[in-house]
């Protein structure tokens, strides 16, 4: 009895001295929100330490009336201005022209002005300019007019669109504009609406790729679907690397005796016409957890082919892109941390260099995100194009492709300090196993102060057995930039 | 030490003797925040250096039944402006919030997998969980003591989550909170994040009665390591209404990609 009544004071003694100690700890941790919890609000002074000098009230309030008032503006006008550079850290060499050393000093601006006409509608006009003087500071190297028109100086419209509600459930967008399709953030599938800027391959993330297209676009809204029908009467194809430029060093890439023709056949814009007038059509549906689209379009193909199948002797002849007919779908499912991705679509009317015939081809990508590591996304996105029909000599010259290519993508994105540095790692990879190049990138983007962000970054450009990739294997580079934006 | 231990256990017992720390916590969920909501919010952020950034926002919620809606749109500055973000966050914690965000250079409205709230919202101190109501079943609860904050009574109360899964979601092992006894509103937290051994402390700083509802109209929240200082987040409300005109449809991926 003593011996139990001795016990139990034992650990009644031991239980209340753990939890004075417990008590005594919070009560350290609670002395961080200042010297007396239970002062004035007002006086609720935080710092420990007394390193944060710049932690008063009142120096954040000096910020507030500057910034409130943007938004209320009905004429808005903004952009940024951007300095970008990089250097080529392989010797490589490109129609006599070395690409090694600072091979981009490019000084860009962009301008968007936004007026708001009604509470309904509003008019976006933007554009952008650059000039890369490294083409001027290296006045030496042989470049060809080509590589000056399209490396050194630029001046484009991008977004020049009306939009507005017509009825409750009707909006309207009319003008230069950019439509995203799909799910997948880093392979395109089902995204036909808009070309693509690849003059510098590797070196852009997607949302600077796009190029805005003439469309009138109507969205319904019913309920949890958004059904939307697009006509596209402007004709605008992709920009690509400039033939015998640092990207696409023809004579690499084709093996052709004595050469390929000089000048490279020119790739031909399909005229603006009614006959050319494309179509699209969506419906998007958003539930909890998860989203779903369709997608149909007649549009104009996102890859080049000669006009003529090339054969020996015979001059090539100029390039153009296809009228394609694409239905497909896409979906997005969350669950818990994960965000799965598919996306399928068939193509016909797919043209090739090497075959007469119009092709007909099927694509479909699943992809997989995960949200669970605080403040990272990774990414893993897989995409299979088959082509119907194929036809053996499709895999060589001038086409190198094959009944199945794969496409691998992974991205990788943590941020620092609270947002203020984010680490991006993206690989793009073809083949199954990964046999066919493509290439890596790395890059840290931190954010100078309000409104500058600064990127450095290093490109890895993997060859493989496409002569495309293969060719430009060297041309690995370091890239800084930074951007002040307004 | 003697004394210490009667209080310790004269505050184990007050649950007997009024309202229970569970109540306090279903009272701090229940009380009424206002619907139909718009507001602008100036979100700074301080490093441990004092340097700033700040970030202006435009703000929608909306009840619908026991779930929320919430719809934000970045203002300034320039590189993120027209940048949204749409949240309807469920009431029922077995069912996982629905996020969109729309990046305007990106043009596209991307769902955001939202299980895990413990990372920070838009590079605040503040994590996603912070901005959403908690689901009172999920932690249990304890009165500590009854001290003033700011002149007022509060009641100091442990919150420790049931599970790991909580926790995991959140961030947080446990936190200490003070609820203001005359109107149940948390005027100050003190969260132990689970990774990294930091503190975060919240703060309301500005409270006010608008529309007859109590509103916090500037809240901050500071990130210690070892009792330094490491960032620091101030948001302040402004231009709070009630009662707009905000119907559901507004808050859809269509107003995301519109924009204001």
């Amino acid at each position: 009895m003593l011996k139990t009544i001795f016990t139990s004071v034992l650990l009644l003694g031991v239980l209340g001295y753990n939890t004075l100690n417990a008590q005594e700890k919070i009560d350290d941790d609670l002395n961080g929100f200042g010297e007396e919890v239970a002062s004035d609000l007002d006086g609720f002074t935080d710092d420990v330490s007394g390193d944060l000098a710049g932690f008063s009230d009142e120096e954040v309030m000096n910020t507030e009336s500057k910034n409130r008032k943007l938004h209320d503006d009905a004429l808005r006008f903004s952009g940024n201005i951007a300095f970008k550079t990089s250097v080529g850290y392989k010797t490589h060499e490109v129609d006599g022209v070395d690409y090694s050393g600072v091979n981009q000093a490019q000084t860009s601006v962009y301008l968007q002005l936004d007026r708001k006409l009604s509470r309904d509608w509003k008019v976006r006009i933007s554009s952008d300019a650059f000039y890369d003087a490294i083409y001027d500071l290296r006045g030496n190297e042989p470049y060809r007019q080509e590589v000056l028109d399209d490396y050194r100086t630029q001046l484009r419209l991008d977004d020049a669109y009306l939009q507005g509600r017509i009825s409750a459930s009707v909006d309207l967008k009319a003008g230069r504009q950019i439509v995203v399709w799909g799910k997948s953030d880093n392979i395109r599938i089902t995204d036909v609406i808009n070309p693509l800027d690849t003059r510098l391959p590797g070196m852009t993330d997607i949302e600077d790729l796009r190029l805005s297209v003439g469309i009138v676009k109507f969205d319904y809204y019913l309920k949890q679907w958004n059904l939307s029908a697009m006509v596209i009467p402007e004709s605008r194809i992709m920009r690509e690397p400039t033939p015998r430029g640092e990207f696409f060093p023809v004579d690499n890439v084709f093996n052709v005796p004595g050469g390929v023709v000089d000048p490279f056949p020119p790739l031909n814009t399909p005229a603006t016409s009614w006959e050319n007038m494309q179509y699209a059509f969506a419906a998007n549906g958003v539930f909890s957890g998860w989203d779903l689209s369709f997608y149909a379009a007649e549009v104009l193909d996102q890859k080049s082919h000669f006009e003529e199948i090339p054969r020996p002797g015979v001059p090539l002849s100029g390039r153009t892109v296809s009228r394609i007919q694409m239905l497909g779908s896409a979906i997005n499912v969350a669950y818990g941390s994960w965000l799965f991705k598919s996306e399928v679509a068939v193509l016909r009317g797919v043209k090739y260099n090497t075959s007469s015939d119009e092709k007909e081809r099927f694509d479909a990508l699943i992809g997989l995100e995960y949200m669970g590591i605080e403040e990272s996304v990774i990414s893993v996105e897989i995409a299979n194009r088959h082509i119907f029909d194929y036809e053996q000599q499709m895999q060589y010259q001038a086409d190198f492709v094959d009944q199945n290519e794969v496409q691998s993508a992974l991205r990788i994105t943590r941020s620092f300090a609270n947002e203020r540095l984010n680490a991006t790692a993206v690989l793009s990879i073809f083949g199954l196993q990964w046999e066919n190049g493509g290439f890596a990138r790395v890059w840290l983007e931190y954010e100078v102060m309000d409104a500058v962000h600064a990127n450095a970054g290093i490109v890895d450009y993997i060859g493989g057995d496409k002569p495309f990739r293969e060719a430009i294997k060297d041309n690995d580079r370091v890239f800084a930039d930074i951007t002040y934006s307004f | 030490m003697i004394v210490k231990t009667l209080l310790i256990a004269s505050l184990s017992l007050s649950p007997l003797l009024g309202i229970s720390a569970h109540e306090i916590a279903q009272k701090v969920h229940d009380r009424d925040d206002g619907d139909n909501a718009v507001s602008n919010m100036q979100m700074t952020l301080i490093d441990k250096n004092g340097k700033k950034r700040v970030r202006n926002l435009k703000t929608f919620t909306k009840d619908r039944g026991i779930d929320r809606l919430r719809l934000m749109f970045f203002l300034s500055p320039a590189d993120v402006k027209d940048t949204g973000f749409l949240t309807y966050d469920y009431d029922d914690s077995t069912k996982d919030d629905d996020q969109w965000l729309y990046l305007p250079e990106l043009k596209k409205v991307k769902r955001i997998a939202s299980s895990d709230k413990s990372s920070s919202f838009m590079g605040s101190d503040f994590s996603y969980s912070d901005m959403t109501l908690r689901n009172v079943d999920d932690y249990s609860y304890k009165i500590m003591k009854e001290p003033l904050v700011g002149g007022e009574k509060t009641w100091q109360m442990m919150v420790i989550p049931k599970s790991d899964k909580v926790i995991a979601e959140t961030g947080y092992t446990k936190s200490i909170i003070f609820v203001r006894q005359d109107n149940f509103i948390v005027i100050q937290a003190l969260h132990y994040v689970k990774l990294g051994k930091k503190l975060k402390y919240m703060k309301v700083t500005g409270l006010e009665k608008i529309e007859d509802i109590w509103t916090i109209t500037k809240m901050q929240m500071t990130t210690k390591k070892a009792k330094k200082s490491l960032h620091k987040t101030i948001f302040e409300f402004s231009d709070t209404q009630y009662n707009q005109a905000l119907e559901e449809a507004f808050f859809s991926t269509r107003t995301l990609e519109r924009g204001l």
